[in-house]
């Protein structure tokens, strides 16, 4: 019993991994346990350093696609990916760069006064899938946007990256893009990601009229001036639109 | 859905509990990636019917039951075992968690993965799973009495 007994190694009064993320995650409602908690804390290295272990695991990116390649076909990942993104790969396969059909559960979505915005990812070798905000993506990934609308309005996305460069996604040109109420819509147009590694700012500026694609890079422009180039610093454009923001994180793919 | 309820949000929180636990049971860097995201799209596909403050506890659950039927099926028990013979990575050469679990039913083995390896306390075991805390001290005393069987069994094969 020993090879499996933690307790009869390390005695019955240390905390399990339980308490210690109840702890951690500050969800000890009973002030009591919170106390015994911290008074066990006080006098028992073992389970500091196990905090401290607890505390230092970092989950992996979440990428449904890490490693799928490699998962056996049998997993119930598999068959449930494969449903999940089943209208998404269907159309991907009809038309390899351009993506029609958006997930059907949840990538993530940046929220800006009801307007939300979802991107999509196709990479190089075919997969596409939903991005989660601050999700690694590489240099020649390419992405489309989709937009979930409260009104009418008239949406840009545009890109604010670490090295002081602001660029519109879409629309490239032109003016800002008409969308009605919805959820979802995807947005025309696609872009691949260029090959500035580091983080990126998308920003969705979704405004009441049109607006020149020119004005909004040129906002951006100013307020990433003032924000002295700290994308985190940088709060919102000067216009007149809401606006929400999507970060994502460029990295060489090894 | 509420802000600190989104996807993304629940896997910033939670996404280190479920692969550090995944890692732990399996002993698989790996199997426990697929395990964690696996468990998280269980975890958004329920989150319309999970009526609960904090998802840790079904977190928990979900991610032992997992583990415990990829250790459970054959296939995975012999690449573990495989891997194991072959890089020796049991601490001090001891045996691993499936070969400990060999054998067990399944409701026995839940309970002694929560009881032996988290050291979770019986009335801890009994939240995580849903049942009596008498229900979890009974299921401890009956694994206790099959594995001293069992491992001392083993104890004289091996001599």
């Amino acid at each position: 019993m020993n090879q499996l007994d933690e307790r009869e190694r390390h005695g019955a009064d240390c905390l399990s991994d339980l308490l210690l993320d109840r702890w951690r995650l500050m969800q000890l409602d009973d002030s009591g346990k919170r106390e015994r908690v911290r008074a066990h804390l006080d006098e028992c290295e073992r389970c500091r350093l196990r905090l401290a272990g607890i505390e230092a695991v970092v989950a992996p990116p979440f990428d449904f696609g890490v490693g799928q390649a490699s998962a056996a076909s049998s997993r119930p990942l598999s068959r449930w990916r494969a449903r999940w993104l089943a209208p998404v790969f269907l159309f991907a396969g009809a038309a390899a760069l351009v993506l029609l059909v958006p997930w059907k559960k949840d990538g993530q979505r940046s929220k800006g006064g009801g307007w939300q915005l979802g991107l999509v990812a196709q990479y190089p070798n075919g997969r596409v899938e939903p991005v989660f905000q601050g999700q690694a993506l590489a240099p020649g990934d390419r992405l489309r946007f989709e937009v979930s609308a409260p009104t009418n309005g008239f949406v840009s996305v545009i890109s604010l990256d670490a090295k002081g460069a602001v660029t519109p996604f879409v629309p490239v040109t032109g003016e800002t893009a008409a969308v009605h109420p919805g959820k979802r819509t995807l947005l025309d147009g696609a872009i691949r990601l260029d090959d500035a590694i580091g983080p990126e700012r998308l920003m969705l500026v979704a405004c009441p009229r049109p607006m020149a694609v020119t004005e909004v890079v040129a906002a951006g422009r100013m307020a990433l001036g003032q924000a002295q180039g700290r994308l985190d610093k940088l709060d919102k454009l000067a216009l007149p639109c809401a606006q929400t923001s999507f970060w994502i994180r460029k990295e060489a793919r090894p | 859905m509420s802000p600190g309820t989104s996807p993304n949000d629940l896997y910033l929180r939670y996404g280190s509990v479920v692969y550090r636990r995944a890692r732990r049971l399996l002993g698989d860097e790996q199997a426990a990636k697929d395990a964690c995201h696996e468990v998280f799209l269980r975890l958004f596909r329920s989150l319309p019917e999970l009526d609960r403050a904090s998802p840790l506890t079904w977190l928990y659950k979900v991610t032992t039951n997992f583990c415990l039927n990829l250790i459970r099926d054959e296939e995975r028990r012999r690449k573990l075992l495989a891997a194991q013979a072959a890089t020796s990575t049991s601490p001090a050469g001891g045996p691993s968690l499936a070969e400990l679990l060999r054998g067990f039913p399944e409701e026995l083995q839940e309970v002694a993965v929560y009881y032996f390896v988290d050291g979770m306390s019986q009335d801890e075991i009994a939240e995580v799973l849903g049942i009596s805390q008498r229900t979890v001290s009974n299921r401890v005393s009956a694994f206790r009495a099959m594995a001293k069987a069992a491992w001392s069994v083993d104890a004289v094969e091996a001599t």
